[in-house]
């Protein structure tokens, strides 16, 4: 049995990532089994339980919205600021590390399989920074300057996004896999920007080019700044962008996106960093599912059916949808504190279109492979 | 092309190829020390710029920032003096990740100029700039 193959990739870095975690938690259980009553504060067995629970948590999140092809901030940060407590500013901040870990996992990968396309995310880089950096000292500010009718716009304004995400999820959206372009603009040529890579689904070379750089650059920084603001990435609005503005293929414009959320989360993660926002006991185990799983969602990829994950992450983002924006009217005195059965009953509901619509996909796919 | 599967080998440019293993490194070594930082904390709850046994609390409580941070937040990069505090290690692990695209942009940018593509020499040069300007907290408003 031949063990080089452990020192390569995917080996090598699954390898250290995954004896670290258990050196790490492992090194946790112990010192919570050993550890005394703290005279005041939450025990350190407690606080050892919610370190694993954030940890996997992330590590699903990840694999989950690596599948999906969107980022995890959409996922966590929604969530987290409708079923928490905790401040926003620090959920926010946290949102925004969630994002990018996972797509820094990816960068790396999809550059070497051609996929990736630095020059197009570079250039369009630059826009959604800077977008990202203005979104994530805004939010710094509005944090510090508005109190509880704040927190609650936040939510409320957060809320209403999401309900128009999924809504544009469930539509379908238009998508080019290999759109056709005719002229190229003499910017765009001039940038050179297009290039080639491998579509394994069709055992073929795949040479495109890209228009229209400018309408991309003015879209990435509105999406950048949206992102930066709610402490998500935008990968939902990054690939489309690309793939109906500039006409990238859309496989090439995935790829580009993690490269886009990654390269700006180096620049949006900074404002939060610096004032605070960013607890590191808190963030640290929410990064390390990221990037676990992060890799591991873009190792299976290729064999999971992405249109029923693609359903429940619908779901998922519907049930959060209602929690922000009832959540934004009780701040506001608008609504008084809802019974716990009525979040019960709009989850089954939820629940019974996601079912019904896996049930008739499943059932679409039989017939149209038969 | 590649014998073993016969999938072609593309050539991608080698700034590319750089970047994006400096960032897929820098990311992992980040992972690794975030897998550690946190049993240290737990381990010396005293030697913490932040009290673990008090953090969870407060952020359960909806405490702000000022107050997790005890009335005052640490200024700038606080955990490059701090290695030895298991928070200030965890803090340092999650801003190398934050600075990944940054160490791999750099000798992008070199090699550019190298091949003199100064198109993307200046592309990255604006990058950099801007990571740089948010790295020292000039951009930020107080």
């Amino acid at each position: 049995m031949s063990f080089k193959k452990y020192f390569k990739s995917p080996w090598l870095e699954a390898i250290i990532m995954l004896t670290a975690f258990v050196i790490g938690f492992g090194a946790i259980t112990a010192i919570s089994l050993a550890s005394e009553s703290p005279i005041e504060g939450m025990s350190t067995s407690l606080i050892s339980l919610l370190l694993m629970g954030f940890f996997l948590i992330s590590f699903l999140i990840a694999v989950v919205s690596v599948i999906a092809g969107i980022g995890g901030g959409v996922i966590f940060t929604p969530i987290m600021l409708a079923f928490t407590p905790i401040n926003s500013l620090i959920v926010r901040a946290t949102g925004t590390i969630v994002a990018m870990f996972s797509a820094l996992m990816s960068t790396g990968v999809f550059i070497k399989k051609g996929l990736g396309n630095l020059r197009i995310s570079l250039v369009l880089n630059i826009s959604q920074a800077c977008g990202a950096l203005i979104g994530a000292v805004a939010a710094v500010k509005f944090a510090a300057t508005l109190g509880v009718s704040g927190e609650a716009a936040m939510r409320i304004a957060l809320g209403l996004l999401l309900v128009a995400v999924s809504v544009y999820f469930i539509k379908g959206g238009r998508k080019l896999s290999h759109p056709e372009i005719k002229n190229v603009d003499r910017l765009t040529a001039f940038l050179g920007l297009g290039m080639s890579y491998y579509e394994e689904s069709e055992e073929r070379v795949v040479s495109y080019k890209v228009t229209r750089i400018l309408l991309g650059f003015m879209l990435m920084f509105v999406v950048g700044a949206i992102g930066g603001f709610f402490g998500m990435g935008g990968g939902w609005a990054i690939v489309p962008v690309q793939n109906l503005a500039i006409m990238a293929p859309l496989k090439v414009a995935a790829a580009n996106s993690g490269i886009i959320i990654g390269v700006g989360g180096c620049v949006s993660t900074w404002p939060y960093l610096l004032n605070g926002a960013i607890i590191p006991l808190f963030v640290a185990p929410w990064l390390l599912g990221q990037v676990i799983g992060g890799y591991l969602g873009s190792l299976l990829l290729a064999r999971i059916r992405v249109s029923f994950i693609r359903m429940i992450l619908i779901g998922v983002m519907f049930f959060t949808s209602f929690g922000l924006v009832t959540k934004g009217m009780e701040l506001l005195r608008i609504l008084k504190p809802l019974p716990p059965f009525v979040s019960i009953a709009v989850f089954f509901v939820i629940s019974f279109f996601v079912v019904t619509s896996i049930v008739l996909a499943g059932k679409k796919n039989e017939e149209a492979e038969k | 092309m590649n014998e073993e599967n016969k999938v072609p080998d593309l050539k991608v440019e080698t700034p590319a190829v750089v970047f994006g293993t400096i960032v897929h490194w820098v990311t992992i070594i980040s992972c690794v020390i975030c897998s550690i930082a946190p049993a240290l904390v737990l381990l010396f709850p005293e030697n913490n710029v932040l009290h673990p046994n008090l953090i969870f609390s407060l952020l359960w409580k909806g405490g702000k920032v000022a107050d997790i941070w005890g009335g005052t937040i640490p200024s700038g990069h606080w955990y490059l003096g701090k290695l030895f505090t298991g928070d200030g290690l965890a803090m340092f692990g999650i801003a190398l990740g934050c600075s990944s695209a940054f160490f791999g942009l750099v000798p992008a940018a070199i090699l550019y100029l190298k091949r003199k593509n100064y198109i993307f020499t200046v592309v990255c040069g604006i990058l950099i700039l801007l990571m740089t300007l948010a790295m020292s907290g000039i951009l930020v408003m107080e």
